[in-house]
């Protein structure tokens, strides 16, 4: 699989919002939501996307899916470069690459019937006749897990995560190869939860799928995925095997962010050393200069404040040891207190 | 009261606590005769999915629901020995601003956008202790220098858009904290929160407990964050408290196969990927479809026919401490000292 041409190919992808497009001319202010992303997906991997709300890790997402436009760097799909192409070309793309959403209410037409959500995406990008239609909605539900007698009911007569699964089978619906999962199971319950990543994980290997697997849950991208990338302030500081990054984590950040995380296991959590972040993310139209992390890290005021890392932006790079993570000290081991501030209990 | 009683006696004592909302033909059940207590220097944890009945829970035991429409019934309801059910407006008003503070999941939708924030705070302070002007705006300094917000004393004229989300969750509990309530009900604090701002607050949280002996009761879905903060855990289904515990006793030595669920379907970020994620399968009930028997029977893999035909007590475990509702687990049972 790893000598596979990849599937997904970013190379220095820069997308950019504007705030504050006013009346005036020239009051809007740019920033980059994704800022320089270099990346590779080989097909059947599932890739993780990890960071806080506003990192950017949902546009990067939807600009692999062209939903959004890139400022600059190439977006490659299956060898194709994709960053230009014309809408004619965008709705040949849409057959490969599809989405499923966070929220199963906000997602669902509630006026559509489920046989007519499903079978949408059929309409467009394959065949009018009815009957074929009705056959692939009742294949793709049977596989998802709900009765396809039930295809004529509408989305308020499911639950939450029945509606997932009918999320799940529209993008499924006209097999692609390629599925965007933003938050696909954050708003379901814990013991629906489990039921929709096992899906997940059976469908991909079912139809070989690949996956970009948006989410803040570490515990389902631990179950999920093959490789993880970190995200903070638009960039990727850290890309490693999910074994590397969850037992090994190098970047400062990707540290605190695990150590911020809660373990469901009392003992576990009085024995941990949690670093607690000072401070919010800062505003990405004032992105700090250097390093995005500087003025929250950890690390660097253990180190005494090295100018370094106001001053250069540390690329991601490989930097002598497994996976690749942007920071000038990576690998530096933390002192064994002060930083690690109070614990909770 | 004296002090020694104090120590001893819960700040708030609930049984058989239940509440109906009416429809438009009946009154459906959503909270089923629910028994707690909150004691100093504790937090006691509601946990549960959603639908349980955690959350009516903690705003019944505040009188918090619209009267009209809902139906709240107790055996109990005291706080510090006061009946909550017979109280009046007046009683309730100073109850909910002096003995208690709340901090809801949504700190944007909890504030009001048009004031600003520091003048929030001193609202309920004035009103409730009394305290001058001047006096009340140092004390509000004080409560936003004491949950964290930087430059306090500059920032209490802006507004709750000019905050951030973690920022709004603390001024949210600055403004619970003002009259240093006894008891804190939190629901869901840090749920709309990242998780590096949610250490932040959870450490604002115990850190608040370990000071002061405030009691606080937290609504979570998160187990992690119950591990983490929790001193007693009531674990919620389909309206009924179905294990209750210390929360080692809950995550080393359950006795409800329910919980053996949950905790079984959590997938673990710090322990490698399983095969399969093991599951719980079907869905919770609705409040209309809860039945007089087991609820958790139907999803049950151990339920047998008497799981179909009889409810439950719940009952202890070894420790009066330790309650959990399961035929199968009880005494005499075919789980019984089965444990997760």
């Amino acid at each position: 699989m790893s000598d596979a041409r990849p599937l997904i190919e970013l190379d220095d992808l820069v997308v950019q919002y504007r705030v504050g497009a006013g009346i005036r001319p020239g009051s809007a202010r740019r920033f980059n939501a994704v800022d320089r992303v270099t990346l590779r997906v080989r097909p059947g991997e599932v890739f993780g996307l990890v960071g806080e709300s506003g990192c950017g890790k949902t546009t990067l997402g939807r600009a692999i899916l062209r939903i959004v436009d890139p400022a600059s760097g190439v977006i490659r799909f299956d060898g194709q470069d994709i960053t230009r192409v014309a809408q004619s070309e965008l709705r040949r793309l849409r057959r490969d690459t599809q989405m499923i959403f966070q929220d199963p209410y906000g997602s669902l037409n509630p006026r559509m019937s489920v046989e007519r959500i499903v079978g949408e995406p059929i309409r467009t990008h394959e065949t009018t006749n009815r009957a074929t239609i009705r056959r692939r909605v009742g294949e793709v539900l049977e596989a998802v897990g709900i009765d396809p007698a039930r295809m004529g009911d509408f989305p308020h007569q499911f639950s939450g995560g029945q509606r997932q699964r009918i999320g799940i089978a529209r993008a499924m619906a006209i097999r692609p190869r390629f599925i965007v999962c933003d938050e696909a199971t954050s708003a379901l319950d814990v013991s629906v939860q489990a039921q929709i990543i096992n899906l997940l994980d059976d469908l991909r290997r079912d139809f070989g799928l690949t996956y970009l697997m948006i989410s803040h849950d570490l515990g389902s991208l631990r179950q999920l995925c093959d490789r993880i990338g970190v995200m903070y302030l638009g960039r990727l500081v850290e890309v490693a095997s999910v074994e590397r990054i969850f037992d090994a984590p190098r970047h400062p950040y990707t540290r605190s962010l695990l150590s911020a995380m809660p373990i469901p296991d009392p003992r576990v959590e009085r024995a941990r050393k949690r670093i607690v972040l000072s401070g919010d993310v800062p505003s990405p139209l004032a992105a700090p200069t250097g390093c995005c992390f500087h003025t929250r890290c950890w690390l660097r005021q253990e180190m005494g404040q090295p100018e370094i890392c106001r001053t250069d932006t540390p690329e991601l790079a490989e930097r002598g040891g497994e996976g690749r993570v942007a920071c000038h000290f990576a690998d530096e081991e933390p002192a064994t207190d002060d930083v690690s501030a109070p614990s909770l209990s | 009261m004296d002090a020694s009683a104090k120590s001893e006696a819960p700040l708030l004592q609930a049984e058989n606590l239940s509440v109906g909302f009416r429809t438009h033909d009946r009154i459906v059940t959503v909270v089923d005769g629910v028994d707690f207590a909150l004691h100093p220097g504790q937090v006691t944890g509601l946990v549960g999915e959603s639908g349980s009945g955690k959350s009516v829970t903690m705003l019944a035991l505040a009188r918090l629901l619209p009267e009209n429409g809902t139906a709240v019934t107790a055996d109990r309801l005291e706080y510090r020995g006061s009946n909550i059910l017979s109280m009046t407006r007046r009683d309730l008003r100073r109850l909910r601003g002096l003995e208690m503070g709340f901090v809801f999941q949504n700190p944007f939708h909890s504030l009001n956008p048009l004031l600003p924030v520091g003048l929030q705070i001193r609202e309920a302070l004035e009103q409730q202790t009394g305290l001058s002007r001047t006096a009340a705006k140092d004390r509000v300094v004080e409560l936003l220098d004491r949950v964290g917000i930087p430059d306090s004393r500059q920032r209490i004229g802006d507004y709750p858009h000019q905050f951030s989300g973690g920022m709004c969750q603390r001024v949210m509990i600055a403004m619970a904290i003002a009259c240093e309530p006894a008891i804190i009900l939190a629901d869901e604090p840090t749920t709309a929160l990242d998780v590096t701002i949610q250490a932040q607050i959870l450490e604002l949280l115990a850190s608040l407990v370990a000071e002061t002996g405030t009691a606080i009761m937290l609504v979570t879905h998160d187990l992690g964050i119950a591990a983490s903060v929790c001193d007693h855990v009531h674990v919620m289904y389909a309206g009924q408290i179905v294990e209750s515990a210390s929360v080692d006793t809950l995550f080393y030595d359950s006795r409800m196969p329910y919980t053996w669920g949950l905790l079984d379907s959590v997938p673990r970020f710090d322990r490698s990927a399983r095969e399969r994620l093991p599951y719980i399968s079907g869905r919770p009930p609705l409040p209309v479809e809860f039945g007089s028997h087991c609820r958790f029977a139907p999803r049950c893999g151990h339920a047998r026919d008497d799981c179909r035909s009889l409810m439950p007590l719940l009952t202890p475990r070894g420790s009066s401490a330790h309650l959990a509702r399961c035929i199968g687990t009880q005494a005499g049972g075919w789980l019984e000292g089965r444990g997760r």
